[in-house]
């Protein structure tokens, strides 16, 4: 966790950091930052999928997360299918909760940028059906809460780093 | 070509790991200044972003060795790529 710095983002916002653990929270407290706590909930709206195929002289298993990977299960294949497509949620948060760490000086109505959203919108889907959180967001504080400015539009399917 | 959306890790076919994708700025590949129908430049950080779409394994992999701060831009439909899950599902 780092506390709230530099300008990392195509509008020149200030930047909002979220601490998601109880000592980071803590430490930004001290630090003079507001904790503004939001429970990990995760969306039903985001899912992967994946299928468990495993060879049947070795029993080492491989996992699949696309539809094109080519394991054969048949008869005479080498692979079988232990576990056929399945859904799941594919992050894993340390902590059921987290907090964005609010600059003591912010005003009523300031557009900032969300580093590292803890609410889960939609931001990549894939053609197989999978959907992917949005990692970063612009917000607006309102005084008590920061109002994420989500666009569904900016669902994508590229990713670029 | 391999790709984790979750983790954002490239690896070639081969399962040779290629690179962890990460944009500070958070840029959007619409808008990004067009160079050719290959690379497109970050105005941000100066640095060219490379459409994997057309791209072996090989080249990608030699040219992030070159240049281990190559900026790539993956599409998860683009032809070339196979998604994998190695995010929370291959977790030691």
């Amino acid at each position: 966790m780092a506390f709230w710095g530099g300008n990392e983002n195509s509008h020149a916002l200030r930047v909002i950091k979220t601490a998601r653990d109880k000592d980071s929270i803590n430490k930004a407290a001290k630090n003079g930052l507001k904790p503004l706590i939001k429970k990990v909930k995760p969306s039903d709206e985001i899912r992967s999928k994946f299928s468990v195929v495993q060879n049947k002289t070795t029993g080492v298993i491989e996992i699949i997360g696309d539809y094109r990977m080519g394991f054969s299960s048949d008869e005479n294949g080498e692979f079988e299918t232990v576990i056929k497509w399945t859904h799941y949620y594919p992050y894993n948060f340390k902590s059921p909760f987290a907090a964005y760490l609010i600059p003591k000086d912010i005003k009523v109505g300031e557009r900032v940028y969300i580093e590292d959203l803890i609410e889960d919108y939609i931001g990549a889907s894939w053609n197989q059906g999978d959907t992917y959180r949005l990692e970063s967001c612009e917000a607006i504080w309102s005084g008590t809460d920061l109002e994420i400015q989500y666009d569904p539009s900016t669902n994508r399917s590229d990713f670029i780093g | 070509m391999k790709f984790d959306p979750t983790k954002k890790e490239v690896y070639t076919d081969n399962d040779v790991f290629i690179k962890r994708m990460n944009c500070p700025y958070k840029m959007n590949w619409n808008k990004l200044e067009r160079t050719n129908s290959t690379f497109r430049k970050c105005s941000n950080c100066d640095h060219l972003i490379v459409d994997t779409e057309f791209l072996s394994d090989n080249q990608l992999l030699n040219m992030v060795k070159q240049n281990p701060d190559t900026c790539l831009k993956i599409d998860l439909n683009q032809h070339n790529i196979k998604l994998i899950s190695n995010g929370i599902l291959g977790r030691k």
